[in-house]
C-alpha cells in the first residue's frame, strides 16, 4: 500500500509539473495576457483613455483569428485591448441570454441567423446601419453579398457586421476513386454522375460511396434548391414542401440512402458519423461544410482528399440545377453597451478588407468580405478547397425564420421516420409543409 | 482444532469467491478508462482506424497533451478546481451537519415543510437554477470569480439528506446522557454528534468534490473568461462547434483526473481505518 | 419543560437557518418561478403571455411526452435494482479484511472521476456493432453478437442504462461503506458466536444497521434515474433512428426549453417530473417504516 500510495504521489505531481513543462516557453503569452492589469472599462472620453474590451465566440478552432484581430486592432489603436473569450457552442446562447438579461453582454460577441430576430425584436443589439457613413454610404451594400447583409437586417436597420459565408461542396478520397478506376469528380457532375459512381466504388471496393447522411444544411437542403425548390419563401410565410421541384430534391437525397446502398445507413450513422468515416476511409463521398475543412486538413495529413463543386441537378423544375447552402455569420454589440463609440470603433475595422485578410489567412472561415475568399482557400495547399469559395457564386442562403427553432426539430424528426421507412415520403411532406405554415402564420 | 480449521478454510474460500469477484469487476470498470489513457497518445487518424486498436503506434506521441496545455491555462483551472471545490466541500460539511442533526434529533415548528424544501432541491433538473442564479450574481457584480463558482452549492441539500440519515442512526441515549450533564443543544451537537459522523463526513466531502468537478454548464454560463473555468468546464471549450479532436479531449479528461484522485485517495483513509465507535452501540 | 421545548425549537431553527434560507433563495425560489412559467407562453426576452393550463393539455395531448415518461420509468426499472444491489454486494466486499483493498477501493471509484464526455465517447466505441469489444465478447461466447446497441430502439436505452449502471455502481458501494462502516464489529463477532452464517449475518445484522444508509441511496438513485439527460443527449444523437425510444423527459424539457425557445412548455414538463418524482419518493418515505431501522 506503501509503495502504491508514492506512485500515486509521484504521477500527482507528474501530471500538476507536466502542464507547466511543457506549457513552457510555449503558453507563457497568453499567461501574460490574462495577467495583464485588471482595467475597468471607462467611457472613452478622448483618445488616450485605456480601454479594455470583451470579444466573445464559440469556437475553439476560431480562437487564433480572433487573436490576430485583436492584435491588429491594437496596433491601430494602442489604448484599446481586446480580450478574446471562448466558450462553447452548446452553452453560448443560454450565456448570452443570461448576459443579455442582466445587461453585462460581452462588447463584441459572435451573432447567428437562428437567434438574430429574437435579440433584434427585443432591441437588444446596437443599431450599426451608419457605421460606415462617413467613409462611404453604400458601404454594406458595395461590400458584402446582399443576403449576408440582410440576414441581420430588421426593420430596414442593420445589427450586424458580417463576419463570414459558408458553403457546402463535395468532399472526396481520391485513393477510394483510384482503386475502384473512376474519375474524380469535377463540375459536370450531376446527380446521376454521383450515384453511377457510388455504385461503381461500392461493387469494386466494397467501400461507400456517397454518404448521405440526414443533415439540413449539409445534405437535403442542398438538393431542394438544387431541382429550384425552396425550404420556406421569400416571404417567410409558406413552407415548400408542397412544391414539386421540392419533393424531387428531398426525395432524391433520401433515396441515396435509403434505395441504393451505396450509402450508410442511418442507424450506422449513428453510431459513427460520416466525417469519422470519411477520415478511416470507408466511404469515397460526403458533402461538407467549408467550417470542417480547418479540422479536416490538420488532423488527417496522410488521408487523400479534395474537393469538387457540388453536382448539379441534370433536370430541374427550376434554374440551372445549381446551388449550395450557405450561411454566414456577424459580429454584434449590445445596444445598451457603456464603450459604444469605441466598440463601434473595432466593429467598423473587423468589416474591412484588411480583417478580412487577417482573418482568412487563419483558415478557419471564408471571410464575408467580398472577393477575399481566396485568402482562405490558399491556405489549403494541394487541395482543391477554391471549390467552396466558387459556389458563393450560385450560394443559397440558409433559410431560417423567427420560429424557426421550433419547426425545424419536427421536420427533422418527421424525415427521420421516412429514413426509417415508417412513414410514407409524401405524408411527411404534407405534414411539414401544414406544420411548418402553421408557425409561419404566427410570425 | 478441526473446527478452528473448518472456519478458516470456509474463510479461504469466502476470500477467494470475493478476490474473484472483485478482479472481474474491476476489469469492467478500468477498461474504459485504459481505453481512454491509449487514445490520448494516438494521433487523431489513429482514432478513428476500422477495426479500432487499443494501442498507440507510440506512447511518445504527446501532441495531445502538449495541445491541450497549449490551449489552456491549466494552472490557473486547477487551482480555481481545487478551491472550488475547498469551498463548497467545508460549506457543505458546516451547515449541512448543523442542519441535518437538528432534522435527526431535535424538534421545532414548521419541521417538515423545512425538510420539503430539502427534497425539493433534489428533484429538479439543474438547468432550472441556471437562469435564476445567473441574474443573482449578476447583480452582485462577481461573474468572472471563485465566489460565483461556490456559490450555487453553498449549501447543500444532498448533504443535509445525507448526513441527516446518519445522525438517525445515532441511539438517543447518548445525546440523552450529555444532555443530562448540562450540555448545550449545540453543544451535545458539537461535542458527541458530529464526530461520530466521521466517516460520512468524509464520503461527503468525497461526493462534494465530485459534484463540484463535474459540473460543467454552470462555470460556462457564470463565467467568461478562461482563466476563471474549472477543469471540467476549460476541458469542454476545446470541443469544437463540428469537429472533436478524440486524443485532446482525452489528455485533457486524464490530466483532470488527477485532482479528484488525489482527493479520494486522501479521504478514503477514513473508510479504511474506520470509527471508533465500539461500545457505544452494543 | 415548556421553557425546554423553547430552548430547543430555538436551536434547531438556528441550526437549520443558514440551509434553509440558502436553499430557498437559490432553489426553491427557482422552483415557484418554474411552477408559475408554466402557466405561460414564453417569448424571447420577457415577453410572456398566460395561457392558463393550456401547456399542461397540449403536453398530456403528445404521444412524444408519453413516450418519453414511459422511457424515464423504464430507465429507472432497468438501473435502480442492480445498482443498488451490486453497490451493496461491493461495499460488504470491500469492507472485508482482504488484500488489495485500497487498490480495489480506488478502481472502483474511478468511473466517477472520468469526465462525462470521454466515458460517453469510449462507450459508444464499446457498443459499436461491427466492431465493438461487446458485441466482440459475445460471438466469444457463442451468444448472439450482431446487436445495434445504439442505434436499435430495442436496445438503445438498455444500452444508456448499462453505461449509467458502470458509472454510479461505485458511487453507491461508497455511500453504503460509509454506513457500513458504523456498524460495531461487536454484533458479528456476538453472532459468529452464536454460530450464525455469513448469510444470516447479512440478513439479521448488516441490512438493519445499514438501513438508513440504504435508504438513502436508494432515493437518490429513483431520483437520479427519473432525472437522466446526460447520458442519453451524450450517446443517442437526435438523428439517431431509436431517439423516439430513448428520450426520456428531461431530455424533452431540453429540447423544449434550449432548442425549441419553448420555455413555459420546458417548465410545464418540469412540474411533471417534480410532481412524479415527490410521488415516489412520498411512497418511499412512508415504506420506510417497513424496513428501515433507526435506533437500535
Amino acid at each position: 500500500m506503501q509503495i502504491l500510495k508514492k506512485c500515486l504521489i509521484v504521477w500527482t505531481i507528474a501530471c500538476l509539473s507536466a502542464p507547466v513543462l511543457i506549457g513552457c516557453g510555449q503558453g507563457n503569452e497568453k499567461e501574460r495576457a490574462s495577467d495583464s492589469e485588471d482595467l475597468k472599462s471607462e467611457t472613452a472620453v478622448g483618445d488616450d483613455k485605456k480601454v479594455k474590451l470583451t470579444m466573445l465566440g464559440w469556437e475553439i478552432y476560431q480562437q487564433k483569428g480572433m487573436e490576430e484581430l485583436a492584435k491588429a486592432y491594437h496596433e491601430k489603436n494602442p489604448n484599446v485591448t481586446i480580450e478574446v473569450q471562448i466558450s462553447t457552442w452548446s452553452e453560448y446562447w443560454t450565456k448570452l441570454e443570461a448576459m443579455a438579461n442582466s445587461h453585462t453582454l460581452p462588447d463584441i460577441f459572435w451573432m447567428h441567423t437562428n437567434e438574430f430576430s429574437k435579440y433584434a425584436d427585443a432591441n437588444k443589439l446596437a443599431d450599426l446601419t451608419d457605421l460606415y457613413d462617413d467613409v462611404n454610404k453604400d458601404y454594406y451594400k458595395d461590400n458584402f453579398s446582399d443576403s449576408l447583409v440582410d440576414n441581420f437586417t430588421y426593420k430596414d436597420r442593420i445589427y450586424g457586421v458580417p463576419k463570414d459565408v459558408d458553403t457546402v461542396a463535395l468532399v472526396y478520397n481520391k485513393d477510394i476513386f483510384d482503386e475502384a478506376g473512376v474519375p474524380y469528380p469535377d463540375d459536370t457532375w450531376t446527380w446521376d454522375t454521383l450515384v453511377e459512381a457510388s455504385e461503381t466504388i461500392k461493387k469494386k471496393t466494397g467501400k461507400f460511396g456517397m454518404m448521405a447522411d440526414h443533415n439540413e444544411q449539409e445534405g437535403w437542403l442542398n438538393t431542394i434548391y438544387q431541382a429550384g425548390g425552396f425550404y420556406i419563401n421569400d416571404d417567410k410565410t409558406k413552407a415548400g414542401f408542397d412544391n414539386k421541384a421540392t419533393r424531387k430534391g428531398l426525395k432524391e437525397y433520401i433515396d441515396w440512402q435509403t434505395k441504393y446502398n451505396f450509402s450508410p445507413t442511418q442507424a450506422q450513422f449513428s453510431e459513427m458519423g460520416k466525417t469519422e468515416r470519411f477520415a478511416a476511409g470507408e466511404g469515397a463521398m460526403m458533402y461538407f461544410g467549408s467550417w470542417g475543412i480547418n479540422n479536416l486538413y490538420i488532423n488527417y495529413p496522410d488521408l487523400n482528399w479534395d474537393v469538387a463543386v457540388l453536382p448539379k441537378c441534370p433536370d430541374p423544375v427550376k434554374g440551372d440545377g445549381r446551388a449550395s447552402i450557405s450561411n454566414g455569420l456577424a459580429y454584434a454589440t449590445a445596444a445598451d453597451n457603456p464603450n459604444l463609440d469605441t466598440v463601434k470603433d473595432v466593429l467598423r475595422f473587423l468589416g474591412t478588407e484588411e480583417a478580412a485578410e487577417i482573418h482568412g489567412k487563419t483558415g478557419a472561415a471564408i471571410p464575408a468580405f467580398n472577393d477575399t475568399g481566396e485568402y482562405w482557400s490558399d491556405i489549403y495547399k494541394g487541395k482543391n478547397v477554391k471549390a467552396f469559395v466558387d459556389q458563393l457564386d450560385y450560394r443559397v442562403q440558409f433559410p431560417f425564420s423567427k420560429t424557426k427553432s421550433k419547426w425545424a426539430p419536427e421536420v427533422e424528426a418527421t424525415l427521420l421516420e421516412v429514413y426509417g421507412e415508417t412513414l410514407d415520403f409524401d405524408k411527411a411532406c404534407d405534414y411539414c409543409q401544414s406544420y411548418v405554415d402553421d408557425y409561419l402564420k404566427t410570425e | 482444532m478441526a473446527q478452528k480449521e473448518s472456519t478458516k478454510n470456509k474463510k479461504n474460500k469466502g476470500n477467494i469467491a470475493i478476490y474473484i469477484f472483485l478482479t472481474l469487476g474491476s476489469v469492467v470498470m478500468i477498461f474504459p478508462f485504459v481505453w481512454m489513457i491509449t487514445t490520448s497518445f494516438k494521433t487523431v487518424p489513429e482514432t478513428t482506424l476500422i477495426p479500432p486498436t487499443l494501442f498507440p503506434r507510440s506512447f511518445k506521441n504527446i501532441k495531445a497533451y502538449q495541445q491541450v496545455t497549449n490551449s489552456l491555462p491549466f494552472l490557473k483551472l486547477y487551482y480555481n478546481t481545487l478551491m472550488m471545490i475547498v469551498l463548497r466541500v467545508l460549506c457543505a460539511v458546516i451547515f449541512s451537519s448543523m442542519a441535518a442533526y437538528a432534522f435527526a434529533k431535535l424538534k421545532f415548528p414548521l419541521k417538515n415543510i423545512f425538510f420539503f424544501i430539502v427534497l425539493s432541491q433534489l428533484m429538479l433538473p439543474a438547468q432550472v437554477f441556471i437562469l435564476p442564479q445567473y441574474e443573482m450574481i449578476s447583480a452582485m457584480g462577481q461573474t468572472d470569480s471563485i465566489f460565483a463558482l461556490v456559490f450555487p452549492a453553498i449549501v447543500s441539500a444532498f448533504g443535509t439528506f445525507f448526513l441527516r440519515q446518519t445522525y438517525m442512526g445515532i441511539p438517543d441515549d447518548l445525546l440523552d446522557a450529555a444532555k443530562i450533564d448540562g450540555c448545550s443543544y449545540f453543544g451535545t451537537f458539537i461535542k458527541i454528534a458530529f464526530p461520530l459522523t466521521k466517516s460520512s463526513i468524509a464520503a461527503l466531502a468525497v461526493f462534494t468534490a465530485l459534484f463540484a468537478y463535474s459540473d460543467l454548464m454552470w462555470p460556462l454560463i457564470v463565467n467568461t473568461r478562461q482563466d476563471k473555468l474549472t477543469l471540467s468546464s476549460g476541458l469542454s471549450t476545446l470541443r469544437g462547434q463540428f469537429a472533436v479532436n478524440y486524443p485532446n479531449l482525452m489528455a485533457g479528461s486524464v490530466l483532470a483526473m488527477v485532482p479528484m484522485i488525489v482527493i479520494y485517495i486522501i479521504f478514503q483513509r477514513q473508510f479504511i481505518e474506520g470509527i471508533a465507535l465500539t461500545g457505544t452501540k452494543a | 419543560m415548556e421553557k425546554k421545548h423553547k430552548k430547543e425549537a430555538l436551536a434547531g431553527i438556528l441550526m437549520v437557518l443558514p440551509t434553509i434560507v440558502g436553499l430557498i433563495a437559490l432553489n426553491f425560489y427557482p422552483l415557484i418561478r418554474t411552477v408559475y412559467m408554466s402557466f405561460f407562453e414564453s417569448g424571447a426576452f420577457g415577453s410572456w403571455r398566460f395561457i392558463g393550463w393550456d401547456n399542461y393539455v397540449t403536453m398530456f395531448q403528445t404521444r412524444s411526452f408519453w413516450k418519453a415518461t414511459g422511457n424515464t420509468f423504464l430507465f429507472m426499472f432497468y438501473t435502480v435494482p442492480v445498482t443498488i444491489i451490486f453497490g451493496l454486494l461491493l461495499a460488504v466486499m470491500l469492507n472485508q479484511k482482504i488484500k488489495g483493498k485500497t487498490v480495489f477501493r480506488a478502481i472502483y471509484f474511478l468511473p466517477m472521476v472520468v469526465a462525462p464526455a470521454a466515458v460517453a465517447m469510449v462507450w459508444k466505441w464499446l457498443f459499436n456493432t461491427d466492431f465493438g469489444i461487446i458485441n466482440q465478447v459475445l460471438k466469444a461466447l457463442h451468444l448472439p453478437y450482431e446487436i445495434n446497441w445504439i442505434s436499435n430502439s430495442k436496445t438503445a436505452l438498455l444500452a444508456c442504462a448499462i453505461v449509467t449502471i458502470w458509472s454510479s455502481v461505485g458511487y453507491d458501494a461508497i455511500l453504503l461503506l460509509s454506513g457500513l462502516q458504523g456498524i460495531s464489529k461487536t454484533y458479528y463477532e456476538a453472532a459468529r458466536i452464536d454460530g450464525a452464517t455469513l448469510f444470516q449475518q447479512f440478513r439479521k445484522i448488516t441490512l438493519p444497521l445499514v438501513s438508513p444508509t440504504l435508504f438513502f441511496v436508494l432515493i437518490m438513485r429513483v431520483m437520479s434515474s427519473l432525472k437522466v439527460f446526460d447520458i442519453v443527449y451524450m450517446m443517442i444523437e437526435k438523428t439517431n433512428p431509436a431517439i423516439r425510444s430513448t428520450e426520456t423527459i428531461l431530455y424533452n424539457f431540453y429540447q423544449e426549453t434550449f432548442v425549441k425557445n419553448n420555455k413555459g412548455y420546458g417548465a410545464a414538463i418540469v412540474v411533471w417530473s417534480v410532481v412524479i418524482i415527490s410521488v415516489i419518493t412520498l411512497i418511499q418515505f412512508i415504506g420506510q417504516k417497513k424496513w428501515v431501522t433507526y435506533d437500535v
